[in-house]
């Protein structure tokens, strides 16, 4: 069981999210944008975090470069709903930024459960 | 500069002419150039909004099989495909009612009964910590509307103000007929059918007013609105010759009111 952050502006998406990593039994926590997000994180541990990218307050990107300046930070799933964007040069960007992992939505279950199991081994296998 | 002859009649002009076909080619070539901006702006909005339901909807589908003898649970991801699929319905309509020319076919119209069937179209999308209340006008004089711009107004509108009451509150629609002065632009004189929509939402102060009918314009989370809705609305009373107006304040609630000319059978469209 992991402690996650989601960090998205759809509360759909969000509980769509939750419900999906609370059958794998891991503790979600949620923020509606990048400023709660960076509040949440800056007052909490946790072992993932998952954040959209085009959000209102402070965005996807503010939040991965808030955890770059970190001493220590989670693992990073990003994701997009703008396709379009997710071309190298914003890979390598995300890349820079310490995402672990992107993933354009639509997420399916599956996907996103597997990037969280093999990203939450990593981090064990890394302590 | 007119030229006079001896005895001071017009006998020609006398001026100076400009070439300005390549000034008006840099015009539209800029205009174009904007157009296309927008559209790209626009396209990418919209890609965005519809990777995101088609993530709830595809996603609620999933879990409704995983969890199907929770008949609770497989509910509420039915109402979570529905809540989406309708907002996906909505994007459609706005983005097709912007992009076309607008090829409207008004028709005699009975606005109260239209509005009391979109009001009941509303539920799935109205959560229930907010109540909306219809209060038809008596004696309501008759309008000509294409029926699905009216439609349009009335969710565009309902869907703001449900936006604008994330705590709950209400929402009221009331129609009435009044009597409206000559103003400039496109709003005639004379009878009138106006509808309005309050709400007890956030409000807005004098700064967003200015703007909210401005085409991409809007105060919405990302995945929450395009910033066509009031834009659209705007260009369908426009088209109609009518008028909106809108009252807001900070923390209070808003009022919008859109007045449609009456329609009388002893006069035709002028």
């Amino acid at each position: 069981m992991a402690r996650i952050l989601i960090i998205d502006d759809d509360p759909q998406i969000v509980k769509l999210m939750t419900a999906y990593l609370q059958r794998e039994e891991h503790e979600v926590v949620t923020a509606e944008d990048g400023k709660e997000g960076i509040r949440q994180l800056s007052v909490q541990q946790f072992d993932l975090v998952i954040t959209d990218i085009v959000m209102p307050e402070r965005d996807g990107l503010e939040v991965l470069a808030w955890l770059k300046s970190q001493p220590q930070c989670p693992k990073v799933i990003a994701m997009s709903g703008s396709s379009a964007r997710l071309d190298q040069d914003f890979i390598l960007k995300m890349a820079h930024f310490s995402a672990d992992k992107v993933l354009p939505k639509p997420v399916d279950c599956e996907t996103l459960t597997a990037a969280v199991h093999e990203l939450l081994q990593d981090r064990a296998a890394a302590k | 500069m007119p030229v006079l002859d001896e005895g001071g009649n017009l006998s020609g002009y006398r001026g100076v002419d400009s070439d300005i076909t390549e000034k008006r080619l840099m015009e539209q070539q800029l205009f174009q150039a904007q157009k296309m901006e927008a559209i790209g702006q626009l396209a990418g909005g919209i890609a965005h909004d519809f990777n995101n339901k088609l993530m709830v909807i595809h996603g609620n589908a999933a879990l409704a099989r995983m969890e199907i003898d929770d008949a609770a649970r497989v509910l509420d991801c039915l109402q979570e495909i529905t809540v989406a699929a309708e907002h996906s319905r909505q994007m459609t309509r706005q983005l097709l009612g912007f992009s076309r020319k607008q090829e409207i076919k008004p028709v005699v119209l009975d606005v109260n009964s239209c509005i009391a069937q979109t009001v009941k179209s509303l539920s799935p999308l109205i959560p229930d910590h907010i109540r909306v209340t219809f209060l038809p006008g008596a004696d309501l004089l008759q309008v000509k509307l294409d029926p699905v711009q009216l439609d349009q107004i009335i969710m565009n509108m309902a869907l703001n103000a449900r936006d604008a009451m994330p705590e709950g509150g209400l929402l009221t629609i009331e129609t009435g007929t009044v009597t409206l002065a000559a103003k400039q632009g496109n709003v005639n004189s004379g009878d009138h059918v106006c509808i309005s929509f309050s709400d007890s939402g956030t409000g807005m102060d004098q700064e967003i007013l200015q703007h909210i009918f401005e085409p991409f314009f809007t105060t919405k989370q990302q995945g929450k609105g395009t910033g066509l809705g009031l834009a659209t609305i705007h260009g369908i009373v426009r088209q109609n010759r009518g008028s909106i107006e809108v009252q807001s304040t900070p923390g209070q609630g808003t009022v919008f009111t859109t007045c449609f000319p009456r329609h009388a059978a002893d006069r035709e469209d002028t």
